[in-house]
């Protein structure tokens, strides 16, 4: 066993961990450690390489390769430290217990900040009907294995679930030469950004099907066909309706989930709805020297919002580390009407702006979004239009986050459904 | 006005609804838009829609077998399948750089592929 | 031609344990099998139970055979390092009928030498398994039945097999037999003839077409589909006993299966179906499993399933297992009627066949060298940090983790892929090893596992496949 020791250690060198890291460095940590599983740097970004990121946080639209690049360019040049082709195996009190090829490496910190991404939702999951042949894929997996490895994955294909991989892999696959029959989806709504219906499907006269799902699956070694059927208002299928489509290909877009076995390993209290931890502002577990961001924390819809939380992560990971995080009691941070989650899920009063990211319940128009504490009304917005499918972001402001008391809920009221 | 289109832009993820009420470009009345750069993207798309367009192509000597590359501009949606097919006669070998211009004048488009990634 | 002493059909349990009994002597073995793999059809999709008699119909042949090999298969699993565990099973009383049928089976178990299998109050029983309902009347407990990875089982039986000489010919059907004046001259695959003194049919499921072809098929093989749920490791209520139902009109056989790889199993339905290939889920099927399995362990969490797969059992008409020398084509043995009991008496079978080709004249010389014992691919997640350390140095691949869910290196996949009687496909590898067995479903390792089988197998990344020779994982 090799033993090491760094103030601050982040698992995971995609976008969430890269961002931590420079920001623990910026922010007074000596020394920092990434653990990196791949051989290169960029998490998912590598396979991302449609444009669409980094508006918010460059002001100009990247690619995936560019924005991860970006960050690495950045990270190597403030003397982070990196560990590839390195996976991290369970955490053990302070000590990050990791394996290469070299052998077992027992790395002590002083904070760690877990970055590990999310993996997607499987069929198995949603304990859909049928064959169990060849020739059905994950969005993202079909992903990498067109965008890294050059594979073709299919020449007729159907996908489940509108999230933006399903519906980028629509355009991808369309480009590739491939025929996408249909974007099925249980819900009457899109999953993923109208843009990206806009230019991955309608641009390719993509036929979107709502309130669908798929019954059955045939083929004996790879796949043959796919039965989708409308559903009823309980999500139930109307098997009457039903209808085949010829494929040899499905892909499921059917939603993502934190990956967080390893911080189970460190019995950090996770959130049922989130499936990531629950944290207070600073990005905090309720153990507290290990912090979390990014899709390990809860699945994002843009890196940007990605980014910048692990930024608040890596520089409250560092403040913890040199013993100079405040701690104080912490009151509840709830989802109230209209609203599923609200990450953070716990605030302490502080001399500083609170950060808070939340998805909404249903999709609706004219929205006002209001965060209150036990004294009233903190902060309010108003939008013209909300999806369950978008990050809002509302943050309250220095002056008013230094005295919240009671419990902090938000609510989401649409005007209009 | 003789047309009406609903435009959802993608300028930025917000995929604002616009609506372009118009017969040519020049009288287009634009309603919907949050920010203005809503405005030329939705003109456009009644006329000439434009698009960036990534994809990859194979490369030499790396464990990534292609590279990721785009447009240093939109480029028309319509020609977005010639992009496609251009590419398949493409190969490349390391090193790289991000920003390297692979293909000059990109199917005449007045815009260059260029590499996303540097291998 | 491919010429040897003994031809075996089929390498399921049966097939694989007559495989390694007869390896033990100066014989030639050859197994062939219509799969790309071994582990047949039935043996390699069941609950790996490796159960008593008890409930057995008493003083038939199977009920012989089967008590005969669950006292060997503790020592069997221990030479060939297979794990297995003894949980014991328990059958919750949840309705006033069942206390009667209950009684029987105890007399039933008594006649079948099975003493410790006993009813319980419910106090006893909840206090043993805490995770039944508490409703429950009282239970039956049996604590020798045992689980073992079936797979793991069947496959360690044909490398031992084949690391005493015996031959495995695989993606190998076969399509005919030529015989005449009662002797078998060849037997035809797509990969040439075969010849042999002893032909023996362990084809399971497909026993009633092998049997057909030498004019011996008196029977009806009727394929009886079987649902399950796998259950991630991590889900908050687990079994720790075997949970099984005492028939009732109420109940329809669903058991809750602690296994060996910490992945609760919970099924199977029982449906008779037309097509033996049919092994597509159901959401009826799943439905019901998730309904009865509820009613007698009310805390499982259904939504931790990371897969549902189907068995196709071989259900024959009329019942029970039927061991028959041929009279008609002498040379010609005929397994038939093994069904899901057959994990556990495939070790007994084995010894009954073998002891009865000695008797019909084929003279035993033991084997010298006979190797007794085979090591299991040591796991790489169960080892402690300085075996690990140990594992790495002696092979650096084992710090290569390849599926993250299951923390499968590359040195324990290429092992799966290189051992005899290896994987050729994605779920020969996943039986083996467990890369693509966990959350994400290959999610994450699926496109390194094609490229590691494409390179060890030499055949293009496009030729992968699933399973089986037409399962592509790719376009080409």
């Amino acid at each position: 066993m090799k033993d090491f020791s760094y103030p601050v250690v982040v698992v995971g060198g995609g976008p969430a961990g890269m961002a931590a890291a420079i920001s623990a460095k910026e922010n007074g940590a000596e020394k920092v450690l990434v653990i990196e599983r791949e051989n290169r740097l960029g998490g998912i970004l590598k396979q991302c390489i449609h444009a669409g990121f980094g508006l918010q946080y460059f002001g100009e639209e990247l690619s995936g390769p560019e924005y991860a690049e970006r960050f690495a360019v950045k990270a190597k040049e403030a003397g982070i430290e990196f560990m590839l082709d390195t996976t991290a195996l369970e955490i053990r009190e302070q000590t990050l217990v990791c394996v290469n090829t070299t052998g077992v490496l027992h790395i002590n910190f002083g904070a760690l900040v877990l970055a590990m991404g999310c993996r997607e939702r499987t069929r198995a999951n949603l304990v859909i009907p049928g064959s169990r042949a060849a020739g059905i894929y994950s969005a993202g997996t079909a992903q990498k294995l067109i965008n890294i490895y050059g594979h073709k994955v299919g020449k007729e294909v159907v996908i489940l679930g509108s999230g933006d991989i399903g519906m980028i892999m629509a355009r991808r696959l369309t480009l590739g030469g491939a025929k996408v029959k249909a974007v099925v989806e249980i819900m009457p709504y899109l999953a993923g950004l109208a843009r990206n219906k806009a230019q991955c499907l309608d641009d390719f006269d993509i036929p979107l099907l709502l309130s669908h799902t798929v019954v059955d699956i045939t083929g004996v070694d790879r796949v043959e066909s796919v039965t989708i059927a409308p559903v009823d208002e309980n999500r139930k299928p109307i098997m009457e309706k039903a209808e085949v489509i010829d494929c040899d290909t499905i892909l499921l877009s059917v939603g993502l989930i934190p990956e967080n076995e390893l911080t189970r390993s460190a019995d950090v209290t996770l959130s049922g709805i989130t499936k990531g931890a629950v944290v207070n502002q600073y990005k905090q577990t309720d153990k507290p020297y290990i912090f979390a961001c990014g899709n390990v924390l809860h699945v994002n819809d843009l890196v940007d919002h990605v980014s910048h939380e692990s930024e608040d992560a890596g520089k409250y990971a560092a403040m913890y580390a040199a013993g100079k995080l405040p701690t104080v009691d912490q009151i509840e941070v709830a989802p109230g009407e209209g609203v599923r989650y609200v990450c953070p899920q716990k605030a302490s009063p502080a001399d500083m702006p609170i950060d808070l990211y939340f998805r909404t319940a249903a999709p609706g128009r004219n929205t006002t979004l209001t965060v209150s504490d036990d004294n009233g009304v903190l902060i309010t917005k108003k939008l013209l239009v909300t999806t369950p499918g978008t990050i809002e972001k509302m943050t309250i402001p220095a002056d008013k986050a230094k005295n919240i008391s009671g419990k902090i809920v938000v609510t989401a009221v649409h005007k209009e459904a | 006005m003789d047309m009406k289109k609903i435009v959802i832009c993608t300028v930025c993820p917000n995929g604002c609804e616009i609506t372009v009420d118009y017969t040519t470009r020049e009288d287009a009345v634009v309603t919907g838009y949050t920010c203005k750069r809503g405005i030329p993207y939705a003109i456009n798309e009644c006329f000439e829609p434009m698009r960036t367009f990534t994809s990859s192509v194979k490369i030499n000597g790396s464990d990534r077998r292609v590279l990721p590359v785009k447009t240093s501009g939109p480029i028309p949606k319509a020609r977005l399948m010639d992009a496609a097919e251009a590419l398949k006669a493409i190969e490349l070998t390391v090193p790289v750089k991000m920003g390297d211009v692979i293909v000059e004048n990109f199917l005449d488009t007045g815009v260059n592929l260029v590499s996303a990634m540097s291998l | 031609m491919n010429k040897s002493d003994v031809l075996i059909i089929g390498a399921g349990a049966v097939g694989c344990a007559l495989a390694r009994e007869l390896s033990k002597y100066n014989l030639s073995v050859t197994v062939v099998d219509k799969n790309d793999d071994v582990g047949g059809d039935a043996s390699k999709s069941n609950s790996g139970l490796f159960s008593t008699s008890a409930t057995m119909p008493v003083g038939t042949l199977e009920c012989r055979l089967r008590t005969i090999a669950h006292s060997m298969i503790m020592n069997v699993c221990k030479e060939l390092d297979v794990p297995v565990i003894e949980c014991g099973s328990i059958a919750p009383i949840l309705y006033p009928d069942q206390l009667e049928t209950a009684k029987g089976l105890t007399e039933r178990a008594f006649q079948n030498g099975v003493y410790d299998y006993e009813i319980l109050p419910a106090k006893d029983i909840l206090e043993l398994e805490p995770t039944l309902n508490p409703e429950i009347l009282g239970g039956i407990y049996s604590p020798r039945d045992r689980q073992a990875n079936q797979f793991i089982f069947v496959s360690a039986l044909a490398e031992n097999a084949a690391e005493n000489g015996v031959e495995f010919v695989l993606d190998c059907p076969v399509t005919g037999m030529d015989v005449k004046d009662g002797k078998i001259y060849a037997v035809h695959t797509p990969k040439g003839d075969f010849s042999a003194t002893w032909v023996i049919n362990a084809a399971g499921l497909h026993c009633d077409e092998i049997s057909d072809m030498v004019g011996e098929c008196d029977f009806k093989i009727n394929p009886r589909k079987g649902e399950f749920y796998v259950f991630s490791h991590d889900t908050p209520v687990k079994v720790s006993h075997i949970i099984s139902s005492v028939p009732s009109p109420k109940t329809r056989g669903v058991l809750v299966i602690p296994t060996v790889d910490n992945n609760m199993l919970v099924g199977p339905t029982a449906d008779d179906v037309e097509d033996k290939t049919d092994v597509k889920t159901t959401s009826g099927g799943l439905a019901s499993i998730k309904a009865q399995a509820l009613n007698m362990v009310p805390g499982l969490r259904f939504e931790d399933t990371i897969t549902q797969f189907v068995g196709v059992r071989a259900a024959r008409t009329p019942e029970g297992y039927d061991i028959r020398f041929s009279e008609k084509v002498p040379g010609f043995i005929g397994i038939s009627g093994v069904r899901s009991t057959g994990l556990t008496a495939s070790i007994g079978i084995a010894f009954y066949v073998v002891h009865g080709m000695k008797e019909a004249g084929l003279e035993l010389v033991r084997k010298e060298g006979w190797k007794r014992t085979r090591k299991g691919i040591v796991r790489f997640a169960d080892a402690t940090d300085a075996e690990k350390d140990a594992l790495i140095a002696e092979n650096p691949l084992y710090g290569k983790i390849v599926c993250r869910c299951e923390q499968v290196t590359e040195a324990e996949i290429l092992q799966a892929i290189n051992r005899p009687v290896g994987a050729k496909t994605m779920d020969a590898i996943k039986r083996r090893v467990r890369a693509g067995m966990g959350r994400c479903q290959g999610g994450f390792c699926g496109p390194t596992v094609i490229e590691i089988l494409a390179r060890e197998l030499g055949i293009p990344e496009e030729e992968v496949r699933k399973r089986g020779s037409k399962a592509f994982m790719l376009d080409k």
